[in-house]
């Protein structure tokens, strides 16, 4: 007795045989096309019917470069001849012919699009016929473009997080930024715009392929005044999206800049900052009226994030170095940064041959201060005595913390020793000035020692030492004066 | 094994650098660039050896195309590579620089057409330089483990007593790209004495 396998195997076998055939060549999801030893169609299923437009009866009996004249690929022509005739097999693989046979396919939208497509070319044994099957590898191809372009700009991001994080120049990440989005969205010039400290004012701070003629005479956007994309990102702090810059009216002004720079639409997307602060917007111009992809807003959002960490990281550097040369009590340059600035000054005043003046001041009576009123005293007291000093200089002017009481005091040029003597003067007064604080009345006084490049020094150590004995003068004197060692 | 003497040898050697050749040019063509191939060594093996060949001379994961042939010889023949570089071989061939992780569909048929390209003109080289008929199937790539590689070449499917494997390393170099492969043939013995008197008919021609 026969097992059940055995029976099913016999079932199965019979439904094989049976099978019809065509009516499954027919049924596949695929072209097949039957070729006889001259190359000529003999059987063909309705799957390519469907794609090539052609009727039955036109394919039948002719050749593929018959039916499509002067469009057959080499290649392609040459594998089938090789197959009907040398009964070799072959596969044509679509990354190695971008081109086939001209076959069209319907899309989602209903568009006519090429479709994309590998053919196997099988000499069938026993029999001189050749059996050309065509798969339809469209969608794969979609996936495969998608996953390249993600590792496209895997890949360029890659590079600006090298540059940020090797400490590049803020300016030539945020070029790169701009180079990687032209590069990715071709036919478009992208930009970085920044806000200034009071959001008012937009402004380009970086874009490579835009005439710098242009950057120049740009003053930026005022958010109070115009609504164009790049301030509507600002406002809805998301992608503001201008499809055609001659339809939205916040374009209107420019449009003749907008035809001479070739920008149909303007996509702009908001750089967002830590603690969700708006800084700036990355603002794209394709020259192609339209709306971004899936894809492309994708891409303006990682490259404004990426911008983002840019502008992060300059400012965390900038607060740094503020930090190390600046006095946090005060505000005021410390000595490293009064360093720099005087050996500037002298390369300058040597080289222009100006005056200048270093004045080294100390106060009188501040450690009874801090003894009497205690150390939030001193400390309020020095503050508002910074502030008094800078209040008397000129912007050029340096005024530098360098110890617990100590200032120096450079004024960048002077024409006379005159016009030192009477700043130094002014200083006297003002720091004499009580100050107060709630019900106390806090009153120092000050000693100034004054010495001028070039007559009482030509280097910085000569210039310090001499104001700071010239001080010591003025407090063996009775201090709440100045001195200059003559 | 010594099916072959001296001269034979040395023709099937020659047959092999020529069909390697032709493949060589098709292959520039197809990528408009240049493509480098060497045959720098053939040897002819029983089965024992080749599986033995197989675990000492391959990496433990290989990529490659197999394909039918039958006609003045039948077997099997198959283009192998480390799987790790089978990938930045279609890189070259399709000018891509880009190094995704894992070999798609797409690239599948290209490393297929690269092997059928090659195996192609390696048998049609042979057949028709010997004038005999040779026919090749559709290729199939595969990836596999250097263990699996007897079953899927069917190494042991027919008598291995009458089975016969010729192992051709072949060195690819292209766009900065080289990298070193196999061609195995798995030759059915009793189709070997068409190849043996083949070999000799053309040998006697030269003389």
């Amino acid at each position: 007795m026969p097992n059940s396998s055995e029976l099913s195997g016999a079932c199965l076998s019979d439904i094989l045989d049976n099978l019809d055939c065509t009516d499954l060549l027919h049924s596949l999801d695929g072209g097949v096309l039957l070729l006889d030893a001259r190359c000529r169609i003999i059987f063909c299923n309705r799957w390519f019917i469907r794609h090539t437009g052609f009727k039955e009866a036109a394919l039948l009996g002719r050749t593929l470069a018959e039916l499509y004249p002067n469009q057959l690929p080499l290649p392609l022509q040459d594998a089938i001849e090789t197959a009907c005739h040398q009964r070799m097999g072959r596969i044509l693989s679509y990354q190695l012919h971008k081109r086939l046979l001209p076959l069209q396919r319907r899309s989602p939208s209903g568009e006519l699009r090429p479709l994309h497509q590998s053919i196997l070319i099988k000499p069938l044994s026993q029999s001189d016929l050749t059996l050309i099957q065509c798969l339809d590898i469209t969608n794969a191809v979609k996936r495969e473009q998608h996953l390249r372009a993600g590792e496209r700009i895997l890949k360029l991001e890659r590079k600006v997080l090298e540059l940020i994080a090797q400490g590049d120049a803020l300016d030539n990440v945020l070029n790169e930024i701009c180079a990687t989005v032209e590069q990715l969205i071709p036919d478009a010039t992208t930009a970085i715009m920044l806000l200034d400290e009071e959001q008012e004012l937009l402004s380009i701070k970086s874009a490579p392929s835009l005439p710098q003629a242009l950057l120049d005479s740009e003053r930026g956007l005022d958010l109070g005044n115009s609504a164009t994309t790049c301030i509507r990102a600002v406002q809805m702090r998301a992608l503001a999206i201008t499809p055609d810059v001659h339809r939205d009216d916040g374009w209107q002004d420019r449009l003749a800049l907008a035809t001479q720079l070739n920008i149909a639409a303007c996509w702009a997307q908001p750089i967002v900052a830590a603690f969700d602060e708006v800084v700036g917007v990355f603002s794209c111009y394709p020259q192609r009226a339209g709306s971004p992809s899936e894809h492309e807003r994708q891409l303006l959002q990682r490259m404004a994030h990426l911008a983002a960490i840019a502008l992060e990281r300059h400012r965390r550097v900038e607060r740094i170095r503020f930090l190390a040369m600046h006095d946090p009590l005060t505000g005021l340059p410390n000595r490293s940064l009064l360093n720099e600035h005087l050996g500037r000054n002298l390369r300058r005043a040597h080289r222009e041959g100006n005056q200048f003046a270093l004045m080294f001041i100390d106060l009188d009576g501040f450690k009874q201060i801090n003894d009497f009123h205690g150390h939030d005293a001193g400390d309020d007291l020095l503050s508002v005595l910074a502030g008094r000093i800078t209040g008397q200089l000129r912007g050029t002017d340096t005024c530098a913390r360098i110890g617990g009481d100590e200032f120096v005091v450079m004024l960048e040029t002077v024409h006379s020793a005159d016009a030192a003597e009477l700043v130094a003067d002014k200083l006297l007064t003002c720091l004499s000035t009580p100050v107060q604080r709630g019900q106390q009345q806090l009153r120092v006084s000050a000693s100034i020692g004054i010495a001028l490049y070039p007559d009482d020094g030509s280097s910085a150590d000569a210039l310090l030492t001499r104001a700071d004995d010239a001080m010591y003068q003025a407090k063996a004197e009775g201090k709440n004066r100045w001195y200059r060692i003559r | 094994m010594d099916l072959f003497n001296a001269d034979e040898h040395d023709l099937i050697v020659e047959l092999m650098n020529l069909g390697v050749g032709r493949a060589a040019s098709a292959l520039s063509q197809l990528v408009s660039d240049e493509v480098l191939l060497s045959v720098p060594r053939l040897e002819f093996i029983s089965v024992p050896e080749a599986q033995r060949a197989f675990h000492d001379d391959l990496p433990p994961f290989l990529a490659g195309v197999m394909q039918n042939f039958e006609g003045f010889i039948n077997g099997r023949a198959a283009l192998l590579f480390p799987e790790a570089r089978s990938l930045e071989l279609v890189n070259a061939m399709i000018g891509e620089d880009l190094s995704a992780d894992e070999i798609s569909e797409l690239e599948h048929e290209t490393l297929a057409e690269l092997g059928n390209i090659l195996l192609n003109h390696c048998l049609a080289t042979l057949a028709n330089q010997l004038k005999q008929q040779v026919q090749t199937d559709i290729p199939l790539a595969f990836n596999i483990s250097a263990d699996e590689l007897p079953g899927t070449l069917n190494l042991y499917q027919g008598d291995t007593e009458n089975t016969l494997v010729m192992l051709v390393q072949i060195d690819f170099s292209l766009r900065n790209s080289a990298l070193r492969g196999y061609l195995a043939f798995i030759i059915d013995l009793h189709s070997a004495d068409t190849f043996v008197t083949a070999l000799r008919a053309y040998l006697a021609e030269l003389l």
